[in-house]
C-alpha cells in the first residue's frame, strides 16, 4: 500500500513537472515570436509611408492576426490593398473597419472612393438609408446605451406625471413620455440591429478581379445563362448557400442580393464575407 | 559653238569623254552666263588623274581679250606645251535684244609624274585694264595600278574603262569582281549609340555603264538614317592599288539605336556594261562595242555599336553629341485664363533630329497642351547640326506664386566620352489675376471630387485591437437594466402610494378621536382646577384646545394660526358665532396666563365653555 502511494506520488510530481516545463517552454517561445504590436503597427506603417504597400499589406495581417482586429487597422490595411492596386480587399478591409466602427468618417470616404462605379443602381428607399445612416450614427455599444438612457429619461417623465403635484408639469410628463416612449423604442431597436450588423456576417465583397453572376448556381454554359457581371469590390447580401459537388469549377454558390431587385447565384471563392 | 582646240592629243579615249563632258558644260554656262559683257576669269577644274596620264588645265577669259597668263608650274608635273588658246562667241536673241559672249580659253598640257596631291595655282591675266585672278585647285594624283606593264610606252598609259586594247576589256573574257563592284563602307569601325556614321554605297568599275538599276537597295536595320547629297560624278579613284572610276550611289547619316554588331543587308544591282570585241575589218582590226548584263551584290558590311556607358544619369533621354540649350517664357507678366508659352531650345551637333521632348512639371493649377516641336536641322557632312525647339502652351489657372521647376538637359558628350547636364533656370512666377472667371477650375472641382484615398491612421494600439468585442446589446445583464430601471419606477410609485394612504388613514384617525383625546386633556385640566395654580390650568385647557383643532381640521399644531383656524371651520360648515367663541376662548387663555391677576376667578366658567366647545365641534 505504501510503495504503491509512493509510486503515485511520484508519477503525479513527473507529470507535473513535464507540464511545468511544456507551459513555460511554450510561453517561452511563444514570446519570441510575438513583436510588440505597437511596433508591429509603427514598422507597417512606415512601410505605407515609405511606399511599399506589399509590406505594409503583409505587416498589418500580421498584426490582425497577432493581436486581434481593430477599427484603424482595418482602414489602413485597406489603404495598403488599395494603392497595391487589390481594390477588391481595399473594400473588404474598409467595410471589416466600419464593422467594428460605423462612425468613422474617413473609412466612409476612402470607401466611396474605392468602391467600383458600374455597379447595379442602389435601389433603396429614402427611408431606409435614413435609417442607415442613424444607424451608422452610433457604436452598437454607443446605440445600446443611448438606448438605455432615452429609456431612463422616459422613466423620469413617467414619473413626473406621476408624482407632479401641479396639473401643467403632470401634462408636459405626460405627453414628453409618450414620445419618448416611441423615440426609445426606435433606439432600441436600432441598438438590436446595430449590434446584429457588428455580429452577423451576411455581406460579402467581391474579391476576384472580376464576377460573372448566374440565374442558377452553375458556371455559365452559354450566353442566356450568363445575367450579370460585378467587378472587383461590389458588395453582395448573402441569402442563401447551396454545394454543387457534381459541378467541376465550382463546389459552392451563394444567393446573393444586389439591390432589392436583383437576386442571382455567385461562386462562393469569388467572394469574401465581410 | 564651235571648238577649235588645236591641242594635237593622242586619241586617248578618256580625253576626249572629258572633253564632250567639257562642252556640254559650256552649254549649260553658256546658258545661264550673265550677258553684261563684263569680263570674267577663272580655272576650269581638272579631274583627278593618273601618274604618266596627260591631263590639261584650262583657264577660261570670258568677255575679253588677253595674252593668256604665265604657264602656272604644278609640283611633279611637267609641262608639256601650251598655251594653246581657242576663242568662241556665242550669241542670243533675248525679248529681241541680241547678247554676245566671248570666251577664251588657255590650256596647257601637263603630264603627271609622281602620285600626291598637288596644288594648280592661280594665275592672272590683263584685259583691258582689269587684271583679273583666277582660283587654285588641288589635283589629286593617283599612282599607277600594280600590275600595270605600262609605263613603258609613255604616255599611253593603260587607263580604266578606255582601254579597248586590254584584253580584260574583251567580251570573251569575264567580268571580274575585281573591275567591277559595289562597295558599301562606314566611315568608323565602332561607334556609341546614336553617333552619327556615314555609310557610303560606291561603284568602282573599269568599264562603260550603259546601265544601272538597283534591284534591293541595301538596308540599315537599327539605324536611324539621313540621306546624304550625292553629286553622281565618277571620278578616278585608288582602290586596292588599282584605278577605277568610281561613283557615290548613296550617302546616308546613320545614328544607330541598337547595341551589338550590326550589319547592312547586302543590296543586289543589275547593270549593263559595255566590252569591246576585237573585229577583224580586212586590214584593220576595230573594237566593236558589246553590252554585257551582270548581277552584282555589294559587301555586307558591319559595325560595332557599343552600348553609352552606365550609369546613365536620371533624365537622359539619348542625346549624343554636342549641345546648348536654353529656356524662356513669354510672357513675363503671367495671367490667369491667358496662354502662355515656355520655350525650351535646344542647339547644337548630334542627333538633334531625334530627341524626345523634355518634360517640364508645371504646376497642378496649370492647364498644359500637348507641346509642339519645332526641329530646324542642316546635315553638314558627317553630322546634323541644327535647332530643337519645344514650345509648351500653358494657362495658369489660379492667380498666386509658382515655380516652374527646371528640367536639365542631359547629353552623352562624344569627345570626352562623358555625360554632361546644362542646368537650366527655374521659375517662380507670380500670376495675376486676369480677366474672365476660372470656368475650368469650377469644374475641375465638381469633376474630380475626392481625388484620392485618405491617409493612413498612424499608431494604432494594442489595446484597440482584439479578437472579441462585447456588445451590450446582447448581453441579458443590459436588459435586465431596463427591468431594474421599470422595477425600481413602480417600487418607487408604490412606496409613495402606500406613503400617502397611511397619512391619510392617520388624519382620519386623529379627527375621529380628536374629541376623546380633548375630554382627556380637560380632565387633566380639572385636575389642576383647585390647585391655585391657574397658570397651570390655562396652559392645560389652552394644549386641549390647540390639539383639538390640529386633530379636527388635519393641520399640524406648528402650523395653526388664528387666521386658519377660522377658515377651515367655516370650511367645516361651523357658525360664524361658534367660531368666534372659540377663538375668544384661546384669546382668553393666553390673556389669563400673562395677566398679573392669573384669571383665577374665571377658572370654572372657562371650563364649562372649552367642554361645551369641545363638545360643539367635535
Amino acid at each position: 500500500m505504501k510503495t504503491h502511494d509512493n509510486f503515485l506520488y511520484k508519477t503525479v510530481r513527473l507529470t507535473a513537472v513535464c507540464m511545468l516545463i511544456t507551459v513555460f517552454g511554450a510561453s517561452a517561445i511563444h514570446a519570441q515570436e510575438r513583436i510588440p504590436a505597437e511596433k508591429l503597427n509603427a514598422t507597417a506603417d512606415s512601410a505605407y509611408k515609405a511606399e511599399d504597400y506589399g509590406e505594409a499589406r503583409d505587416l498589418y495581417l500580421q498584426s490582425i492576426n497577432t493581436y486581434g482586429p481593430s477599427a484603424k487597422i482595418y482602414y489602413n490595411l485597406g489603404n495598403a490593398y488599395y494603392r497595391a492596386g487589390d481594390i477588391g480587399h481595399a473594400v473588404l478591409s474598409y467595410e471589416r473597419s466600419l464593422r467594428l466602427d460605423p462612425t468613422d468618417k474617413d473609412t466612409r470616404q476612402n470607401l466611396r472612393f474605392a468602391t467600383p462605379k458600374n455597379l447595379p443602381e442602389d435601389d433603396s428607399s429614402f427611408l431606409f438609408n435614413v435609417h442607415k445612416s442613424i444607424l451608422n450614427g452610433l457604436t452598437p455599444n454607443g446605440w445600446a446605451w443611448s438606448a438605455f438612457g432615452l429609456f431612463v429619461v422616459f422613466l423620469g417623465a413617467v414619473a413626473l406625471y406621476i408624482f407632479s403635484p401641479k396639473i401643467m408639469w403632470r401634462k408636459v410628463g405626460f405627453f414628453s413620455a409618450l414620445v419618448l416612449l416611441f423615440i426609445t423604442l426606435y433606439a432600441v431597436f436600432v441598438a438590436i440591429e446595430s449590434r446584429k450588423q457588428a455580429v452577423t456576417h451576411l455581406d460579402a465583397i467581391v474579391t476576384a478581379p472580376s464576377s460573372t453572376l448566374n440565374t442558377v448556381p452553375r458556371t455559365p454554359k452559354d450566353k442566356s445563362d450568363k445575367i450579370l457581371s460585378l467587378p472587383e469590390g461590389a458588395k453582395v447580401s448573402i441569402i442563401d448557400s447551396i454545394l454543387t459537388p457534381e459541378d467541376p469549377e465550382c463546389g459552392k454558390w451563394y444567393e446573393v442580393k444586389l439591390n432589392n431587385t436583383t437576386r442571382a447565384w455567385i461562386p462562393e471563392p469569388d467572394v469574401e464575407k465581410i | 559653238m564651235i571648238q577649235a582646240n588645236s591641242q594635237v592629243n593622242d586619241s586617248s579615249k578618256a580625253m576626249k569623254h572629258i572633253h564632250k563632258y567639257l562642252l556640254a558644260l559650256l552649254a549649260a554656262l553658256m546658258a545661264v552666263l550673265p550677258a553684261f559683257g563684263t569680263p570674267s576669269y577663272r580655272l576650269i577644274p581638272v579631274q583627278t588623274v593618273v601618274v604618266g596620264q596627260n591631263f590639261t588645265v584650262t583657264f577660261r577669259l570670258t568677255n575679253g581679250q588677253s595674252n593668256g597668263p604665265q604657264p602656272p608650274s604644278i609640283n611633279g608635273c611637267d609641262l608639256l606645251y601650251g598655251p594653246s588658246v581657242s576663242t568662241m562667241e556665242s550669241t542670243t536673241y533675248v525679248n529681241g535684244r541680241m547678247e554676245s559672249t566671248t570666251y577664251m580659253d588657255f590650256s596647257y598640257t601637263y603630264r603627271a609624274k609622281t602620285a600626291g596631291t598637288v596644288t594648280i595655282p592661280a594665275t592672272s591675266v590683263t584685259a583691258g585694264n582689269q587684271k583679273l585672278t583666277s582660283t587654285s585647285q588641288t589635283l589629286k594624283i593617283l599612282p599607277a595600278e600594280q600590275n600595270s606593264n605600262g609605263g613603258s610606252s609613255g604616255g599611253n598609259q593603260r587607263q580604266p574603262r578606255t582601254n579597248a586594247d586590254d584584253d580584260s576589256q574583251t567580251s570573251l573574257a569575264p567580268i571580274s569582281a575585281k573591275d567591277f563592284f559595289v562597295q558599301v563602307s562606314f566611315s568608323k569601325k565602332t561607334a556609341y549609340e546614336m553617333e552619327p556614321i556615314v555609310a557610303t554605297i560606291k561603284v568602282y568599275t573599269k568599264y562603260n555603264i550603259t546601265e544601272f538599276m538597283a534591284n534591293t537597295q541595301p538596308t540599315f536595320n537599327g539605324f536611324l538614317s539621313e540621306e546624304l547629297p550625292v553629286t553622281g560624278n565618277a571620278e578616278l579613284e585608288n582602290y586596292n592599288g588599282q584605278n577605277y572610276y568610281a561613283a557615290v550611289l548613296k550617302r546616308c547619316l546613320l545614328y544607330p539605336q541598337k547595341t551589338g554588331t550590326l550589319t547592312i543587308n547586302a543590296g543586289t544591282y543589275d547593270v549593263t556594261l559595255v566590252q569591246y570585241e576585237r573585229v577583224s575589218m580586212g586590214y584593220f582590226v576595230t573594237n566593236r562595242p558589246v553590252e554585257r548584263k551582270v548581277t552584282t551584290k555589294t559587301n555586307q558590311a558591319s559595325i560595332t555599336i557599343l552600348p553609352l556607358p552606365e550609369p546613365k544619369p536620371a533624365g537622359f533621354s539619348g542625346a549624343v553629341g554636342k549641345f546648348t540649350a536654353s529656356t524662356k517664357i513669354e510672357p513675363e507678366l503671367l495671367k490667369t485664363n491667358e496662354a502662355a508659352n515656355y520655350t525650351y531650345t535646344i542647339q547644337g551637333t548630334g542627333n538633334i533630329k531625334y530627341l524626345s521632348q523634355p518634360v517640364i512639371n508645371f504646376p497642378p493649377t496649370f492647364d498644359t497642351y500637348t507641346p509642339k516641336s519645332d526641329i530646324d536641322v542642316k546635315t553638314t557632312g558627317s553630322n546634323m547640326t541644327g535647332t530643337f525647339k519645344v514650345d509648351y502652351t500653358f494657362v495658369p489657372q489660379q492667380p498666386g506664386k509658382f515655380t516652374i521647376p527646371a528640367t536639365p538637359f542631359i547629353y552623352f558628350d562624344l569627345d570626352t566620352k562623358k555625360y554632361v547636364t546644362l542646368d537650366m533656370e527655374s521659375y517662380n512666377v507670380n500670376v495675376a489675376k486676369g480677366r474672365g472667371t476660372s470656368v475650368t477650375m469650377q469644374e475641375h472641382n465638381i469633376d474630380t471630387g475626392i481625388e484620392d484615398i485618405l491617409y493612413i491612421k498612424l499608431g494604432s494600439k494594442e489595446s484597440d485591437q482584439s479578437f472579441t468585442r462585447n456588445y451590450v446589446a446582447g448581453e441579458w445583464w443590459y436588459w435586465l437594466l431596463y427591468a431594474v430601471a421599470t422595477g425600481g419606477l413602480i417600487t418607487v410609485v408604490a412606496a409613495y402610494r402606500r406613503k400617502l394612504r397611511l397619512r391619510a388613514d392617520v388624519r382620519n384617525h386623529r379627527m375621529t378621536k380628536a374629541g376623546k383625546v380633548a375630554t382627556k386633556r380637560l380632565k387633566e385640566a380639572r385636575a389642576v382646577m383647585n390647585t391655585g395654580n391657574p397658570d397651570q390650568f390655562y396652559a392645560a385647557v389652552s394644549k386641549a384646545i390647540w390639539g383639538f383643532l390640529s386633530d379636527k381640521l388635519g393641520i399640524p399644531a406648528s402650523q395653526l394660526t388664528r387666521g386658519n383656524i377660522s377658515e377651515e371651520l367655516h370650511k367645516k360648515g361651523v357658525t360664524e358665532e361658534e367660531t368666534a367663541r372659540t377663538i375668544e376662548l384661546l384669546d382668553e387663555c393666553e390673556a389669563a396666563r400673562f395677566s398679573p391677576s392669573g384669571g383665577a376667578d374665571r377658572i370654572p366658567e372657562v371650563y364649562s365653555q372649552a367642554v361645551e366647545v369641545i363638545k360643539k365641534l367635535s
